[in-house]
């Protein structure tokens, strides 16, 4: 049974936990959070995502590396020649917690939606205006396009001797302009067409936004969570 | 001075957007790649300055008000709905930096577009960057370290800025 959840409000669910995990400071609330959140996230997207899973267990990885390196407070135990200090612990976990409910955001809405009928529904249902939800909607499409112009361009690098990934500055120069060169020309024809087209004409079909039982289940765990962090947590 | 977008303008914003969106998933690699032989520094100096492009680049391009900000914005909007792990943080921290960006041009009321402005609004939006990044590693790295970024970030981004002016102004 597939689960339907209004894309506007899993996109505002989403947004909303991201801005927890900047604001919080405190553990409890963050640990509560970020643990159910990612229980939620890994049930509904483990199947799809396991790469980008394995990714985010590499960048924790990372972080540990940075808390050892600079964290500071008073060494607690040695590992060789490495002190651990108080602050390392407790600067992973904090750091690593922020970084799971900022994860667990993306898996939940990915997992429950995609950005064409979220496009949608802020249009229809929140008066997204029309010339946003035109870019955005063709920005998505363009993606895949750059990115194939992208491999095309890594390849001629690649048989020029070039690097295939720009690391200065004069490489992102010469990466650059032939992408915005080709995606310019592109852009002023769409741009064209979708005027004569009668775009500046067309109007937007509004209607209401008629939340569904589980809708009103993640507004109120949203609601719960935010009371949570207020009680619990040190805001800022 | 236009204020209003025409389709054509929105069309340019969505290959800008587009194009950085694509870009940002690309720079990680390089990023991380410098950071791992020379250090957070060095990666900071060589790679910030991509993130904070789209603004500049936009503002150059369509020369309007708004233009920074959108262009800065719409590029981290299609960042965060790609599954990334950094998710809608992607949003939040491209608002701000164009944000930052769009002050530049504004307080000379939208009447100059050149080299300078854009080093400007590639440079500012470090600010709020490392800010924000004080905001999620705050208790790791401590104060003198996020100065030193926030420094090296500028730097990064006056230099990007300045090749968002050139490569826009080459292809206008």
């Amino acid at each position: 049974m597939k689960v339907r959840v209004n894309p506007s409000i899993l996109f505002f669910y989403g947004l909303a936990l991201t801005i927890l995990a900047f604001i919080l400071g405190s553990l409890k609330p963050l640990a509560i959070l970020a643990s159910v959140n990612l229980a939620v996230g890994l049930a509904l997207g483990f199947k799809r995502y396991k790469s980008l899973i394995a990714a985010f267990l590499l960048s924790l990885a990372g972080v540990a590396v940075n808390a050892l390196i600079f964290a500071g407070g008073e060494p607690i135990y040695y590992v060789g020649p490495v002190a651990i200090r108080s602050g390392t612990v407790r600067g992973f976990i904090e750091v690593s917690l922020k970084l799971a409910l900022m994860f667990s955001a993306t898996l939940i809405f990915s997992s429950l939606t995609n950005p064409r009928e979220l496009l949608k529904s802020l249009e229809s249902e929140l008066g997204l205006p029309k010339q946003v939800s035109f870019t955005v909607s063709l920005s998505l499409r363009l993606l895949r396009i750059f990115e194939s112009d992208i491999s095309e361009i890594q390849a001629i690098r690649r048989s020029r001797g070039l690097r295939v990934a720009p690391l200065t500055p004069s490489d992102w120069d010469s990466f650059l302009s032939p992408l915005l060169s080709l995606g310019l020309e592109r852009g002023r024809w769409i741009g064209i067409a979708a005027e004569l087209r009668g775009f500046s004409l067309r109007k937007t079909k509004k209607t209401c936004l008629k939340p569904s039982f589980l809708d009103f289940l993640l507004l109120i765990l949203l609601l719960v969570e935010v009371l949570i962090s207020l009680i619990f947590g040190n805001v800022f | 001075m236009k204020l209003d977008y025409t389709t054509v303008d929105l069309a340019i914003l969505a290959v800008v957007a587009a194009l950085f969106g694509a870009v940002f998933a690309v720079a990680w690699t390089p990023y991380y790649a410098i950071k791992a032989l020379g250090g957070k520094p060095v990666a900071v100096l060589l790679t910030y300055g991509i993130w904070y492009m789209a603004a500049p680049l936009a503002a150059t391009l369509l020369k309007k008000p708004g233009s920074a900000l959108l262009g800065e914005t719409l590029a981290g909007l299609i960042e965060s709905l790609i599954p990334q792990i950094g998710g809608f943080s992607s949003l939040i921290y491209a608002f701000f930096q164009g944000l930052f960006s769009e002050i530049v041009y504004a307080s000379s009321r939208y009447k100059k577009f050149g080299s300078l402005q854009a080093v400007t609004a590639g440079a500012l939006p470090a600010i709020p960057s490392i800010l924000l990044d004080i905001f999620l590693w705050g208790s790791v790295y401590p104060l003198e370290v996020f100065v030193m970024l926030l420094v090296l970030a500028a730097a990064s981004g006056a230099i990007y800025g300045f090749i968002a002016y050139n490569v826009a102004k080459r292809l206008r």
